[in-house]
């Protein structure tokens, strides 16, 4: 089963995914993130019981950096690659 | 590897497990990727219930010795959520996944058949 408390993270920003799953959650969740600033920290909740893989999955396409995750919780640091130095 | 039939077409997901198990055997590493009707092949009882008969092993047979040669299934999750099934309810060794993960092993280069 899920833990339901928040972990102890700093987030800038939360995204719920609320009931919906797979295909769903990918692609309102880019429509969230498309226009947000490189190195936001996104905290995402999704109760899809996919997302402990599906999620990793979609970081690594994506290259947003999956920091922690703790079902349903997941804390994304937004294409950190590209924050200019 | 996708199989979409189980209740529908026990044949197919026969088949599909036949393939997948010749994958595995080959030493792919191989995914089985469950939707539609196809999730029930990661429901024991339901799998229990799809026999062909001979030349084909039973079909939980094929599901059970696939992961043991540590074969990959994926089972789709708005089809389980659809059809009232639940992780609880999966074989050991069948993990609820959807259209992200499906799609990061297609686009690694996986060659793919579908059932």
């Amino acid at each position: 089963m899920t833990t339901d408390t928040l972990p102890d993270w700093e987030f800038d920003d939360e995204f719920d995914g609320g009931q919906e799953t797979c295909g769903r959650v990918i692609v309102n969740l880019y429509l969230y993130i498309r226009d947000q600033p490189s190195g936001r920290r996104l905290l995402v909740i999704s109760r899809d019981p996919g997302a402990p893989v599906e999620l990793p999955a979609w970081c690594r396409m994506t290259r947003n950096k999956l920091a922690a995750m703790q079902h349903p919780y997941y804390l994304i640091i937004l294409k950190p690659e590209l924050i200019e130095r | 590897m996708t199989i979409t039939h189980c209740k529908t077409d026990g044949d197919k997901a026969t088949l599909g497990f036949v393939v997948a198990n010749a994958a595995q055997g080959s030493e792919k590493e191989t995914l089985v990727f469950l939707s539609s009707d196809g999730v029930y092949c990661a429901v024991p009882e339901e799998m229990a219930k799809i026999n062909e008969g001979g030349p084909f092993a039973p079909l939980k047979d094929l599901v059970e010795k696939f992961i043991k040669a540590g074969g990959k299934i994926y089972v789709c999750t708005p089809c389980m959520k659809k059809r009232g099934i639940t992780e609880n309810d999966l074989i050991e060794g069948a993990t609820p996944a959807g259209g992200a993960a499906l799609v990061e092993w297609l686009s690694n280069g996986s060659p793919s058949v579908a059932y």
